[in-house]
């Protein structure tokens, strides 16, 4: 079989279970051993690691046993299944492309249409229940301006999916068009035809702010929803999802199971709604698993469970076809149920060589 | 049990009781420190700008009484009790500092022990005399005008009133050593404790409560959060010299915030390096030199200044650097099971984490090849040990994780540290006479303050002139009772 139609098949495979959700964790495993021996096979780099720790396909039964590569190892190596030719689209972590400073995905056509299916199906789940297609704006850079950026292209799929029309962006040159936002808002309040507020978390806050600095309270019309992605980033004041649900649901009027957060990574071609019904954890969909780990104790290069503990996130997205399935992050987390809270990001070390801690010698503590 | 509250501060009673009568003087609260499973609180005291020029002046009082009066020696043999105490394995103060640090910083207990040991010998009398002979010619010129033939009349050696400290933590057991050099020219201390290791300072004060208490009542160990400046204006502003470890931003910091006239030592951020010779690579000395690299990596787990961040090694000597490199990984190993590896919380488990996996998968990548070679990558990241044949100087993670870079002979070493010689601290060489004694006119021209054959990177004597400093005489003022013209001088050297 040539690889790309050995590709083509497998991304059918998974997206139909992307689609479908049939078999359930047996068809999860399956497919995540199929996804791995792929890998092994395509990816040098991956394939060199997996076998320091003696994980090949040969040896690996269960999709926990599969290895991950850091998050960070997107920064300084090429990991894709397929040949430079194959790039159809490049997403990167920052506007920069210093190697070594941010995170590089690669996609080739095929990737890209299996990332579609997964962020459709995503948000059909966790957003669209309804299924009902309404007007979407956006609270983040059009294509266009942010051509790099695996969350636009995640925004405009979804907008192409559920929207009415073409989605407006509201964010320009110069940052958030905050009137231009309230008054497109207001129109909308007044028409009473409900929308999809959809963009960066730091985004929707600055906009909390003008209009609490205008002293506006709007009541978006019934059905209106809003999603919210990518955290705050010191673009804007941080603050809990508590926090930013009461300003959603005081400023907006919009119910606070409307108010949903998603989490995503350039890193990961899937990403994860929280549960809105109840707890708010990160909730994985069916073709994704998240473990919570402990990455001080590992065995041939599989950390332990951090159990009940804090740990470090580690998942698994089966649509990450043509990149490591399995992403170990830097993010400190703890397992709740099925899903998962996200609490903060391991402090950074960067190397040392110098008389005090890392904290000190950056003047951030003690 | 119970256990009282660790605190991280100390001050005399009698200071104490006037502190108190300033309203909001002092604050106490509780940092709280979590690793692993063990969460331990720590009681500090804060101090308002007000109770820190009250403590100042009260212990610049307490010098005139106490300090200026006692013998240098006395005061020598003090700090030589409060260490022979602190070398006792049973001393009960020492067993808690070995329990509690190891709990806030992570290092195991084993090497908390050693670092004590190794601090403590090195704070002993004899070391303490012989590193103010050293500065000095004779500690007695601290006592009073001593005769000094030189200038055919007398000197005397007066210390400042009150040397101020900003304390280190990243060595477990060290800080005191400002006490004591503040003590040995009499000069009273004020200190901030450092948040890092909150625990050894009170301790060793404690001791030299017990012992005595009138000395002990010319220190105080505070605390003021970073950042609050006023707090931090007041202390430079009361001080008469100060002694200040901490990274770069703060050094530049300190340096426009303090006094003009203030007088300083700084210990910045540095950095250490291993160079091994052709000479010592004959396979009859090659493994002790591996053990003895291995311990210079091991110690404090690269977490000092101190500590080496490379070591070269050069291409052509009987055992080639990557025999050499799994020489050092077995010797590794074997100090691990002595002088057991950090235990980590989260964030410092996904530092090591990462770039372990980093180093892996770099050194798999096909066009870094030729370039790296992992020799050792244990899992329970005991130590990570690999060869990168590019010769640049890069800071590493410490953690005993050993990069050995091959190199064709000293001016590749001199080549490789030159960029980042105003870092550099210490070198550890094994060779020859002839490449050592050519090399250490090198390094010391670009300013490594300290060479020696690797074993001893982690231990250097109270005689070494820290960071290139004279710390003792550079915080002292000299009088010189002159009593003839040169000319009646040059008489009176010619005719002795």
């Amino acid at each position: 079989m040539r690889p790309d139609s050995e590709l083509t098949n497998l991304s059918e495979k998974v997206s139909a279970f992307i689609v479908s959700g049939e078999g359930g964790d047996e068809t999860f495993n399956a497919l995540a051993l199929e996804v791995f021996a792929y890998q092994h096979r395509t990816i040098a780099l991956y394939r060199a690691l997996c076998d320091r720790y003696g994980r090949t396909p040969a040896t690996v039964a269960s999709w926990t046993d599969v290895p991950a590569v850091p998050a960070d190892a997107f920064k300084h190596f090429r990991l894709f299944s397929g040949s430079d030719d194959d790039v159809r689209q490049t997403f990167r972590s920052s506007g920069t492309t210093r190697p070594g400073s941010n995170s590089q995905a690669h996609f080739s056509d095929i990737g890209l249409e299996l990332m579609d299916a997964a962020v459709e199906a995503n948000a059909r789940r966790s957003l669209f229940p309804d299924d009902r297609k309404m007007r979407v704006l956006l609270v983040a850079p059009p294509p266009e301006r942010a051509p790099h950026m695996i969350m636009v292209n995640g925004l405009q799929r979804i907008a192409a999916r559920f929207g009415s029309g073409p989605a407006r962006s509201f964010v320009g040159p110069n940052g958030l068009m905050t009137a231009e936002l309230v008054g497109e808002l207001e129109g909308i309040v007044r028409d009473k035809i409900p929308v999809a507020l959809l963009g960066s978390s730091f985004g929707f806050v600055h906009l909390f702010d003008h209009l609490e600095e205008k002293n506006k309270k709007l009541v978006l019309p019934e059905g209106s929803r809003l999603m919210d992605a990518g955290g705050y980033k010191g673009r804007s004041r941080e603050m809990t999802r508590d926090a930013f649900v009461e300003l959603a649901r005081s400023f907006l009027g919009l119910p606070p199971d409307r108010i949903v957060n998603l989490l995503g990574m350039t890193e990961m071609a899937s990403q994860i709604y929280d549960d809105v019904s109840a707890s708010r954890a990160k909730q994985p969909p069916h073709w994704m698993r998240t473990r919570v780990v402990n990455p001080a104790r590992i065995v041939k290069g599989i950390p332990e469970s951090a159990g009940d503990r804090q740990g470090l996130l580690r998942h698994w997205d089966l649509a990450n076809i043509e990149r490591p399935m399995v992403i170990q992050t830097e993010d400190i987390g703890v397992q709740r149920g099925n899903g998962f809270d996200i609490l903060k990001r391991a402090k950074g070390a960067e190397p040392r060589g110098c008389s005090l801690t890392m904290e000190e010698w950056k003047g951030e503590s003690a | 049990m119970t256990e009282e509250t660790p605190k991280a501060y100390w001050i005399p009673e009698e200071l104490q009781k006037i502190l108190d009568r300033i309203p909001g003087g002092t604050t106490p609260f509780v940092k709280k420190y979590q690793r692993g499973d063990k969460d331990i609180a720590v009681s500090f005291l804060r101090l308002s700008p007000e109770a820190l020029r009250t403590a100042a002046e009260w212990l610049k009082e307490r010098r005139q009484q106490v300090l200026v009066k006692r013998p240098v020696r006395e005061i020598a043999a003090l700090l030589d009790r409060v260490a022979d105490r602190w070398l006792t394995p049973s001393y009960e103060p020492r067993q808690r500092a070995i329990r509690l640090i190891s709990a806030i910083t992570g290092f195991s207990p084993e090497m908390v022990a050693h670092s004590i040991h190794l601090e403590q010998i090195s704070s002993r009398g004899p070391h303490l005399i012989k590193a103010l002979t050293n500065e000095l010619g004779d500690p007695a010129f601290l006592d009073g005008f001593q005769k000094n033939d030189r200038l055919g009349g007398y000197s005397h050696a007066v210390g400042p009133e009150l040397v101020g400290a900003i304390f280190s933590s990243n060595i477990p057991a060290l800080p005191h050593l400002e006490i004591m050099r503040a003590f040995l020219v009499k000069a009273a201390c004020l200190g901030r404790v450092s948040a890092g290791e909150p625990i050894f300072l009170s301790l060793y004060a404690r001791t030299l409560a017990e012992l005595d208490p009138e000395l002990a009542s010319c220190l105080a160990i505070v605390y003021w959060e970073r950042g609050d400046d006023d707090a931090e204006n007041a202390f430079l502003e009361s001080i008469n010299y100060l002694v200040a470890y901490g990274g770069e931003q703060q050094t530049l910091r300190l340096i426009k915030a303090k006094p003009a006239s203030l007088e300083a030592t700084w210990h910045g951020h540095k950095m250490g390096f291993i160079y091994v010779a052709k000479e010592s690579l004959a396979r009859s000395q090659a493994r002790e030199v591996a053990h003895k690299v291995a311990y210079d990596f091991t110690v404090f787990d690269g977490h000092a200044c101190l500590c080496p961040q490379v070591c070269l090694v050069d291409r052509d000597g009987e055992v080639s650097p990557e025999e050499f490199g799994k020489m050092c990984a077995e010797e590794m190993a074997v100090w691990a099971k002595e002088l057991p590896p950090r235990s980590m919380d989260l964030s410092e488990a996904a530092n090591k984490y990462r770039e372990r996996e980093l180093h892996l998968m770099r050194a798999s990548q096909e066009d870094m090849k030729d370039r790296m070679t992992i020799i050792a990558a244990p899992e329970d990241y005991s130590c990570l040990v690999y060869i990168d044949r590019h010769q640049r100087f890069e800071p590493s993670l410490g953690e005993r994780y050993v990069r050995i870079v091959p190199v064709g002979g000293v001016a590749d070493v001199e080549a490789m540290v030159r960029p980042i010689r105003h870092y550099l601290q210490n070198a550890a060489i094994a060779a020859g006479e002839e490449t050592f004694s050519k090399l250490r006119y090198t390094l010391a021209r670009m300013g490594v303050t300290r060479v020696g054959p690797p074993g001893l990177m982690g231990t250097p004597s109270m005689m070494w002139h820290h960071d290139g400093n004279a710390c003792l005489g550079k915080m002292l003022t000299w009088c010189d009772h002159e009593r003839m013209l040169p000319e009646e001088l040059l008489e009176l050297q010619h005719a002795s």
